[in-house]
C-alpha cells in the first residue's frame, strides 16, 4: 500500500501542469546563471571557476532554499488535497493503514520534488557546456560534485522540509499551517545566520541551520580559490553532524506526527450545540420594519469593514504565531553580536531600527504574499462572497479596508518589534529611547515602502483569476525586477517602492537625503495611488467577472472622485518621475555600472601611457576654504608652490580633479590645453619649461556645489553637520590617477584590456620617488584659512593662529609649523569637545553631544600611544592630537597630520562597560595614532607592500598599546579575530594572494596578517631588538621622499638585528605565503607525590607554502614555538597569575610529545596560546587538560 | 417588475449556461424549476449582479441592471445556493455587519431590524453563537435573515430548502409567501413541491433555456387527458420506453409506476388516466426537451 500510494502521488504530480512549470523554472534559473553574465546565484568570485565543485555545491544549496517553496507547495498539496476536494470521507473509509496513508504519500511527494530539483544540476551542467561561456572560467567537467551535493545536502533538506511542512499541513488541515511552518523555518535559518557573526558560535550556527549551508560555509570558510576549484566537501565533521542532526529531527517529526495526527478526523468538527427551536413562526410585520437599504454613507461601511478586516487579521491564529515568530527572529540580537570584535555597540535607536528591518527581510515578503492572497480571496474562500458582493457596498468600501487591514499587520508587527527592542535597550541599561527616531526610521525606510509593496501585491491579486496566480505574479514581479536591474535598468526609477540609499546619522539626521527621500516616495506613492484606485475600480464581484468586463466597468466604478484621485496619483508619478529624472540625470550625472566601467576603461586607455612622465612636486599649499554646510557648497582659493625635483625640464604635465569640483587654474607662463571634460583632466603646458630645481606658483579656485540629488552614490562630503572632505577630492592634482582604473578582471577582458595590475612592482625603482598618496605629493608647508557657519567648528591640520567671526561666518586660520605629507582634509560640524594637556601635548576629542560614552577611552588610548611610541620609535612631531567625529557615511577612522577624523559608526558607539570584551576603540585609536609615525613620519613608496609600512606597522603599534593597556591575554582574543579576518580574506581573493612583502592594498593582508607577523617577530627577536630595528628604519627614512622607503628597506633593518636562525622565518613571513597548522591533540595531567602535576602534551605541527591561488606545498617544521600551561581559561583571565608554564619549545613536523611538571592543577594547555603564528585554525591550539587518576 | 430579454451566457469551457432567456416577472413568488445543471444558479447570479451575461438585457423597475448593478443591489436580497460565513463571528454581530453593508445607517433602526430578523428567523436564542457553528437549517435561516435586510424589492433565493427538515421547510415557505406579496421573489429549486406550494408563476429551465413558463394551474390544465399511468414490472420498463413517451418512473410497492404522455386514449392498453399535477408538467417538459435534443443530434 505504501508504494502504491507513493506511486499514486508521484504520478498525480507528473500529470499536473505545475510539474512542467516548476521544472522549467529551476532549469532556466541555473542554466541562465551559467550562461548569462548578468544573472548570478549567490554571487561569484572571479578566481573560482563557474563549474568548480564549490560553485556547484553552493548554487545547489542556495537553490534548495528556494526549493523549500517547491516542497511546501507540493507536499502541502498532498496533505490538504483530500480535504479541499472533500474526498476525505471516501478515502478515509478505505482500508488503508495510517502509516501507508500518511507517509506513502509524503514519500511520493518528496521523490517528485527531488526529481523536479534535478533540473538544478542539469541546468548548471548544460550551462557549463554551452559554447558561449568564457572558457577561462571553466574547469574540467566532473559529475561527482553534482551527485555528492545532491546526496549530502539536497536529499536530507527535502526530507526535512517535506516532513516538517507535511506534518504542519496535516495537523492543521490547511495550507495556512504550512505557510507558518515555512516562515518558522526561515526564521531558524535567519537566526543561525546571525550567530555566524561571532566566531565562537560558528559551530552552533553551523549545526542550527537546517539547510546545511552554514555548515558548508564553515567548512569552506578558509578555502583558497585553488581549493574551491578542486575540493569537494565530504560527509564528515560538522557537515556530517549537521546532516545527522536534521535527519534525526526529521525522523522525530515523523514519529510525533504519526502519533498525533488522526487521519480520519474531519477538518472542522467543532460545532456548538444549537438550542432547541421553538415552533414560533415568522412574522412579516416585523420583517417589513427593516429600513430600506441605501447608498448613503459608504463611509460608515468603510469604517465598519476596516475594523472588520483588522479583526479578521489580528484574531487569526496565523497572526499570533507570526507575532511570536517576529519576536523570535528579533531575539537573535541577544545571542548574536552587533558591533566589532565580539563587542556589542550601545543599542542606539537607529541601530535597533535597522535590526528590526533586517529581521523582517524576506519574512515580510512571505507575510505580504500570504495575507494579500488571503485578504482578497477571503470572502470567496469562505463562501461569503456572493452575499457580501451583492450588497450595495461600493467597491472602494470593500477594497480599501483590505488595504488597511494589511497595513495594520505590518504596523502591528513593527510596533511589536519596537516594544521588543526597547526592552532590549532597557536590558542593556540604555535609556535614550528616541521613540521619534524609531518611528521616523521605520516609517520612511520600512513601512512606507512595505505599504506600497502591499498595494502592489493586492493589485496582482485583483487582476488575477485565482489566488495562486496572484501570488505567482507578485513573486515574478520581483524576479523580473532583479533581472532587469542586472540588465542595465539600474536607475531607481525602475525599482518599485525603492529610494536611494539614505543612511540616517545621529549627527546629520537624514540630512541632504530628505529631498530624494521625499521625491522618490512621492513618485512611488503616485503609482501606488493609481494602483489602489485601479484596485477598487477592477474589484471583482462574483466569480465570473473577467478582467475585460471589469475594465469596461472601470470608469463607472471609479466615479468622478476615483478618476480624480487616479489623475492626482498619475500626476504625482509622472511629475516626480520627471523631477527625479531632472535631478539625477540632468542636474547630476547618472551612470549605470557599465557606463562607469566604460569611463574607467577609456580613461586608462587614453592616459595610462603618460603615467611615468616627470612631474613637479607640490611643496607648499596655501588655501582659503569656505564651507557652506547648509548649501552643501564649498569654495577654495589658493596656490600651490610646485617644484621640479627631477633632473630634466618639464614642459607639460597632466592635471586632474574630481568631476564634482569646478576648478579654474591661474598660472603665470602656463596654459591649460586639451582639457577633457569627460575625465576632468588636461595638459598644463609651461612656457618656458620648468627647469630642474625651479619653483613656481600655481593659483587655483574651486567651486564645489551639490545640486539637487542623485540616484546611487551621493556626494556626502559637505553636509549640514559633519562635513569631511580631503584634498584629493576638493583640489586639483597632477599626473595620471591610477585610482580610477578598472580592477575587475572580467570587465577588463570584455574591453580588451590586460589583466589588472593593482600596484607597481616592488622592484620598480622608477616609482620610488612617488609617495603612496599620489605622484605629485611630497612633504609640504601647509597653511589654510577655513571658514564655516557661525555655529560650527572647522578643522584642518595645523594649529589655530587666530579665529574670528565675520558676516555670520566663523573663520579659523590654521598653520602647520613642520612639513606634513600632502594629505589633508577639512572638517566642519557642531561639536562638544574634550580637551586635555598631556605632557605638553593638547589632546582634543570633538564629538557629537550624545556620543560621549567613549571619549575618555579614546583620550586614554591617545595618551598611551604617545607614551609608548615616543619611547620606542621617535618623538611626536606635533603639539596636538585631535579626534573629530564625522557622520556614518563612511565607517572608518583616518589619520591626517595631528588630525584624526573618526566615523560615528565606529568607536563612539561601542559598549565597553564589560572589561572582558575587546576594547577595539582603544585599538583603533592607537592604530590611527600609529599612523602619525607610520605614514606621516615615514611615508612609503607607491609600490607593492606600501601598506605594510603604513598599516601593518600601525597595526603592530596598536597591538603593543593594547598589550600595555590590558596584557597579553587580552590580545589573544583579539588576534583570533585578526586571524579569522586574514584567512577569510584570502578565501575571497579575486586576483592573487600576495606575500606580505608584496601586498597590493589587500586589506586582509596588510592589516591582520601584517600585524600578526610583526607581533610574532617582536616575540621572536625580542621587543627591544625588534622595536630597535623599526626605530633604525624610521630614522633612516623620516620625512624622506628621495627615495621613499619600501618593504625591502624594512626587511633589511629587521634582518640587521636578527640572528642567522631567524632568516628563514623572516623570509617565510615576508617573502612567502606561509601557513602553519599547529594543534594540540592530547593534554593529560597526573598528580605527583610532591603535590606537583606532571603534564603530558601531544602536539602536531605542519607548515605549508601557498601560491597566489592557494595551492599548497608542504615544508618541514623545525623551530621554536610557545607552549603554555594554564590554571584557568586564558580567554577569561584578567592577569597573568593563571600562567603555570610558558616557554618556547622546539617543534618538528608531525607529532611531538612533551612532559612538564607544574605546581598547580593545570586546566588548559597547548601550543602558541597567544596566536602569534599564522595558523590555519587557531581554535585547536589549546585544549582542556584531562586529569588522570593516580 | 423584472424584465429579462434575450439573456445568454456561455462559459469559457463551452457550456452554454443561459440560452436566450426571456422573462417578465411581476410581484409575487416566481418559481424557477429545473434539474441540477440547468443553469438556474447562473441565471440567479446574473440577476444578482454577480455574473455578466454575454448578451441580453436585464431591467428591474427601470434600472438597467447590467449597466447599473449598484442601483439594483440597493433593492436586492440574495440568498445564494451555497454559502458559508466568516468564522468566529456571532449571528447578531454578523447580521449587524451585513446591515451596515446594506446601508442601514441609523444605529437604532439597524439594531431593531437586526434583532427583529433574528427573532423572526428563530435565531434569537442562538444570536451570540458563531454562525459558522450553526447547523444547516439554522444557517439557512440566517441566510434568509440577511437577505431580508434593507427591505429588498427583489429577493432571490437559490435552492433555499435544500438540507432543511420538513418542519423548517414549511416555516420557510410561510415566510417567503408572506414577504412575497409586494415584492418580486425568485425561488430557484429542483423540488417540484416547493413551486407547487408557493408560486403563482413559474418557469422550467433546462439546458439554460426556459422551456415553459406560466401559472401552475394553466400548465397542468394543458396536460389534461394527456397523462396516463400504469404499474408494470421493472423488467418491462425498457420495453415501455420504446412504445410510449414515458415521462417518469417511480417505484411503488415493488412495481414500477410509469407516467406516459399521450394524446391518444391509452385506457385500452391498461393505462389509467391521471389528473395531471406539477410533477407531470415538469417531467413532460424535461421529456420533450430531451427528445428535442436527441432529435436534433440525430439530424
Amino acid at each position: 500500500m505504501f508504494t502504491k500510494l507513493a506511486k499514486f502521488e508521484f504520478k498525480y504530480f507528473i500529470k499536473q501542469p505545475s510539474f512542467y512549470f516548476t521544472s522549467f523554472v529551476f532549469f532556466f534559473l541555473t542554466f541562465m546563471a551559467m550562461v548569462v553574465d548578468n544573472v548570478q546565484i549567490g554571487g561569484s568570485r572571479s578566481n573560482v571557476n563557474f563549474n568548480s565543485p564549490f560553485a556547484i555545491t553552493y548554487t545547489m544549496i542556495i537553490m534548495s532554499i528556494i526549493g523549500m517553496f517547491l516542497v511546501a507547495n507540493f507536499v502541502g498539496g498532498t496533505a490538504t488535497r483530500d480535504y479541499t476536494s472533500k474526498m476525505n470521507g471516501i478515502i478515509h473509509t478505505m482500508p488503508t493503514s495510517k502509516g501507508s496513508y500518511l507517509w506513502g504519500r509524503l514519500f511520493g511527494a518528496i521523490l517528485f520534488c527531488l526529481m523536479v530539483f534535478s533540473m538544478v544540476p542539469l541546468g548548471t551542467l548544460l550551462g557549463s557546456l554551452w559554447p558561449t561561456v568564457d572558457a577561462d572560467r571553466l574547469g574540467a567537467t566532473h559529475l561527482w560534485p553534482y551527485i555528492k551535493t545532491y546526496l549530502i545536502f539536497i536529499v536530507p533538506n527535502f526530507i526535512f522540509c517535506g516532513a516538517l511542512f507535511y506534518s504542519f499541513a496535516m495537523k492543521s488541515r490547511s495550507m495556512m499551517g504550512m505557510y507558518l511552518g515555512v516562515i518558522g523555518f526561515y526564521v531558524l535559518f535567519g537566526i543561525s545566520g546571525q550567530l555566524l557573526k561571532d566566531p565562537s558560535l560558528l559551530t552552533t550556527a553551523a549545526l542550527l541551520d537546517p539547510f546545511g549551508i552554514r555548515a558548508f560555509s564553515q567548512v569552506t570558510r578558509y578555502w583558497t580559490p585553488f581549493e574551491m576549484n578542486t575540493n569537494t566537501v565530504n560527509f564528515e565533521g560538522i557537515i556530517l553532524y549537521n546532516r545527522l542532526l536534521w535527519l534525526s529531527i526529521s525522523a522525530l517529526i515523523i514519529a510525533l506526527s504519526h502519533y498525533f495526527i488522526d487521519i480520519r478526523k474531519t477538518a472542522k468538527v467543532k460545532k456548538e450545540k444549537a438550542s432547541k427551536q421553538s415552533s414560533q413562526d415568522f412574522n412579516k410585520d416585523i420583517v417589513a420594519l427593516t429600513p430600506t437599504a441605501s447608498n448613503a454613507s459608504q463611509w460608515s461601511r468603510f469604517k465598519t469593514r476596516t475594523l472588520f478586516e483588522i479583526k479578521q487579521v489580528i484574531k487569526s491564529p496565523a497572526f499570533i504565531i507570526l507575532g511570536i515568530l517576529t519576536l523570535f527572529n528579533m531575539s537573535s540580537i541577544f545571542i548574536g553580536s552587533f558591533g566589532n570584535y565580539g563587542t556589542d555597540d550601545w543599542p542606539l535607536t537607529r541601530n535597533m531600527s535597522t535590526h528590526i528591518m533586517d529581521s523582517f527581510g524576506l519574512l515580510i515578503m512571505i507575510i505580504i504574499t500570504y495575507y494579500a492572497g488571503e485578504s482578497i480571496w477571503r470572502e470567496r474562500q469562505l463562501g461569503m462572497g456572493d452575499i457580501v458582493e451583492s450588497t450595495p457596498t461600493k467597491n472602494w468600501a470593500l477594497y480599501f479596508p483590505k488595504v488597511l487591514g494589511l497595513f495594520t499587520v505590518i504596523f502591528t508587527l513593527v510596533a511589536i518589534g519596537i516594544a521588543f527592542m526597547m526592552l532590549f535597550q532597557v536590558s542593556r541599561g540604555y535609556s535614550n529611547f528616541e521613540i521619534g527616531v524609531y518611528f521616523t526610521l521605520l516609517f520612511t525606510d520600512f513601512m512606507l515602502p512595505t505599504f506600497m509593496v502591499v498595494i502592489l501585491s493586492l493589485f496582482f491579486q485583483i487582476i488575477s483569476p485565482n489566488k495562486y496566480l496572484g501570488m505567482g505574479l507578485f513573486v515574478l514581479f520581483f524576479i523580473v525586477s532583479i533581472v532587469l536591474s542586472n540588465l542595465g535598468f539600474e536607475h531607481g526609477l525602475w525599482d518599485f517602492a525603492g529610494t536611494p540609499y539614505s543612511p540616517f546619522s545621529d549627527m546629520n539626521q537624514y540630512g541632504h537625503f530628505v529631498k530624494s527621500l521625499i521625491a522618490y516616495n512621492l513618485y512611488w506613492l503616485g503609482l501606488s495611488i493609481v494602483l489602489t484606485v485601479l484596485g477598487y475600480g477592477l474589484y471583482r464581484r462574483g466569480t465570473e467577472y473577467g478582467l475585460k468586463y471589469r475594465w469596461s466597468q472601470l470608469t463607472s466604478n471609479l466615479g468622478a472622485k476615483g478618476i480624480m484621485t487616479a489623475v492626482v496619483g498619475l500626476a504625482l508619478f509622472v511629475g516626480f518621475g520627471a523631477y527625479i529624472y531632472y535631478n539625477t540625470t540632468i542636474l547630476n550625472t547618472y551612470r549605470s555600472e557599465d557606463e562607469t566601467y566604460e569611463l574607467q576603461a577609456n580613461y586608462e586607455k587614453a592616459y595610462k601611457q603618460f603615467e611615468k612622465l616627470p612631474l613637479t612636486k607640490i611643496t607648499d599649499v596655501n588655501v582659503n576654504v569656505d564651507i557652506f554646510p547648509e548649501q552643501r557648497k564649498v569654495t577654495a582659493q589658493g596656490y600651490y608652490l610646485i617644484k621640479n625635483k627631477t633632473n630634466s625640464a618639464i614642459e607639460k604635465q597632466l592635471i586632474i580633479w574630481d568631476e564634482k569640483s569646478k576648478v579654474t587654474i591661474d598660472m603665470k607662463d602656463a596654459e591649460l590645453k586639451n582639457f577633457n571634460e569627460t575625465f576632468n583632466t588636461g595638459w598644463l603646458h609651461f612656457n618656458p619649461a620648468i627647469q630642474p630645481g625651479e619653483t613656481r606658483q600655481m593659483n587655483f579656485t574651486v567651486l564645489r556645489q551639490a545640486k539637487g540629488f542623485v540616484d546611487g552614490a551621493s556626494d556626502n562630503t559637505i553636509v549640514a553637520n559633519g562635513s569631511f572632505i580631503n584634498n584629493q577630492t576638493l583640489l586639483p592634482h597632477f599626473g595620471y590617477d591610477s585610482g580610477y582604473e578598472l580592477t575587475d578582471r572580467q570587465e577588463r577582458k570584455k574591453r580588451g584590456m590586460s589583466p589588472p595590475q593593482r600596484m607597481a612592482k616592488l622592484e620598480d625603482e622608477s616609482m620610488y620617488r612617488t609617495g603612496f598618496i599620489g605622484p605629485e605629493a611630497d612633504f609640504i608647508n601647509y597653511e589654510a584659512i577655513v571658514s564655516t557657519s557661525e555655529d560650527q567648528f572647522a578643522i584642518t591640520p595645523g594649529y589655530i593662529q587666530k579665529d574670528w567671526i565675520e558676516n555670520d561666518r566663523h573663520y579659523y586660520h590654521y598653520k602647520m609649523d613642520v612639513p606634513i605629507f600632502n594629505f589633508f582634509a577639512f572638517l566642519s560640524g557642531k561639536y562638544e569637545v574634550l580637551k586635555e594637556n598631556y605632557k605638553g601635548i593638547n589632546i582634543e576629542v570633538y564629538y557629537h553631544p550624545t556620543h560621549d560614552k567613549n571619549v575618555e577611552i579614546m583620550k586614554k588610548a591617545v595618551e598611551k600611544s604617545l607614551d609608548y611610541y615616543k619611547q620606542e620609535f621617535s618623538p611626536y612631531q606635533y603639539r596636538q592630537v585631535r579626534i573629530i567625529e564625522f557622520p556614518r557615511y563612511a565607517s572608518f577612522a583616518q589619520s591626517f597630520s595631528n588630525t584624526i577624523p573618526y566615523s560615528e559608526d565606529i568607536g563612539f558607539i561601542a559598549d565597553l562597560r564589560d572589561e572582558d570584551n575587546i576594547d577595539w576603540v582603544s585599538f583603533v585609536t592607537a592604530h590611527e595614532m600609529g599612523h602619525q609615525w607610520w605614514g606621516h613620519q615615514v611615508t612609503p613608496a607607491n609600490v607593492q607592500g606600501s601598506a605594510v609600512l603604513s598599516e601593518s606597522l600601525s597595526e603592530y603599534s596598536a597591538y603593543l598599546v593594547m598589550e600595555q593597556l590590558y596584557g597579553e591575554h587580552h590580545l589573544r582574543k583579539f588576534l583570533k579575530y585578526e586571524m579569522d579576518r586574514y584567512l577569510r580574506g584570502r578565501s575571497g581573493e579575486i586576483l592573487e594572494e600576495m606575500p606580505l612583502m608584496r601586498a597590493e592594498n589587500q586589506q586582509y593582508i596588510h592589516y591582520p596578517k601584517g600585524g600578526v607577523v610583526m607581533y610574532s617577530l617582536k616575540d621572536r627577536l625580542g621587543e627591544k631588538k625588534f622595536n630597535g630595528a623599526l626605530r633604525m628604519f624610521l630614522e633612516e627614512f623620516q620625512y624622506q621622499s628621495d627615495p621613499y622607503p619600501t618593504t625591502l628597506d624594512l626587511i633589511r633593518h629587521i634582518k640587521a638585528v636578527a640572528s642567522s636562525d631567524d632568516m628563514k622565518f623572516i623570509d617565510d613571513m615576508f617573502v612567502k605565503i606561509t601557513i602553519f597548522d599547529l594543534k594540540t591533540k592530547k593534554a593529560t595531567a597526573k598528580k605527583l607525590a610532591t603535590g606537583n602535576y606532571q603534564v603530558e602534551l601531544t602536539i602536531e605541527a605542519d607548515k605549508y607554502y601557498a601560491d597566489g591561488k592557494g595551492e599548497e606545498s608542504k615544508d618541514v617544521v623545525d623551530d621554536y614555538f610557545d607552549i603554555g600551561i594554564f590554571s584557568s581559561n586564558p580567554d577569561t583571565a584578567k592577569d597573568d597569575t593563571h600562567v603555570l608554564k610558558f616557554d618556547k619549545e622546539f617543534i618538528k613536523t608531525g607529532k611531538n610529545t612533551f612532559t612538564f611538571e607544574v605546581k598547580e592543577l593545570p586546566k588548559y594547555a597547548g601550543i602558541d596560546p597567544y596566536i602569534k603564528m599564522i595558523d590555519r585554525n587557531s581554535n585547536d591550539n589549546m585544549i582542556k587538560v584531562e586529569l588522570l587518576d593516580e | 417588475m423584472l424584465q429579462i430579454k434575450n439573456l445568454s451566457k456561455t462559459y469559457a469551457n463551452g457550456v452554454k449556461a443561459i440560452d436566450a432567456v426571456e422573462l417578465q416577472l411581476g410581484h409575487g413568488m416566481f418559481g424557477l424549476l429545473g434539474p441540477n445543471g440547468a443553469g438556474k444558479s447562473s441565471l440567479m447570479r446574473t440577476i444578482a449582479t454577480l455574473q455578466q451575461p454575454d448578451t441580453g438585457t436585464l431591467y428591474f423597475e427601470g434600472i438597467d441592471v447590467l449597466k447599473n448593478p449598484q442601483e439594483l443591489r440597493l433593492k436586492l436580497g440574495y440568498l445564494p445556493q451555497d454559502f458559508d460565513v466568516y468564522p468566529r463571528i456571532s449571528a447578531i454581530d454578523l447580521l449587524d455587519h451585513m446591515a451596515v453593508l446594506k446601508g442601514l445607517n441609523n444605529k437604532k433602526e439597524r439594531k431593531k431590524a437586526v434583532e427583529g430578523l433574528l427573532y423572526q428567523t428563530n435565531l434569537w436564542k442562538d444570536r451570540k453563537k458563531a454562525v459558522s457553528s450553526f447547523s444547516g437549517g439554522m444557517k439557512q435561516r440566517f441566510g434568509i435573515a440577511q437577505a431580508l435586510l434593507g427591505d429588498p424589492q427583489l429577493i432571490i433565493v437559490d435552492e433555499p430548502t435544500a438540507g432543511l427538515d420538513p418542519e423548517e421547510r414549511n416555516r420557510f415557505h410561510n415566510l417567503l409567501s408572506d414577504i412575497g406579496e409586494n415584492k418580486v421573489v425568485i425561488l430557484s429549486t429542483h423540488i417540484v413541491d416547493d413551486v407547487e406550494e408557493l408560486c403563482s408563476d413559474f418557469a422550467i429551465l433546462a439546458n439554460g433555456a426556459i422551456q415553459v413558463q406560466g401559472k401552475p394551474h394553466d400548465l397542468t390544465a394543458q396536460l389534461n387527458n394527456k397523462i396516463w399511468k400504469k404499474a408494470i414490472a421493472k423488467k418491462e420498463v425498457d420495453e415501455a420506453r420504446h412504445q410510449y413517451q414515458v415521462i417518469s418512473t417511480k417505484l411503488k410497492a415493488g412495481q414500477t409506476l410509469i407516467h406516459v404522455l399521450s394524446d391518444e386514449d391509452l385506457s385500452s392498453h391498461g393505462f389509467q388516466s391521471v389528473v395531471p399535477d406539477m410533477e407531470d408538467v415538469y417531467f413532460s417538459t424535461l421529456f420533450n426537451c430531451k427528445k428535442f435534443a436527441t432529435n436534433n443530434s440525430a439530424e
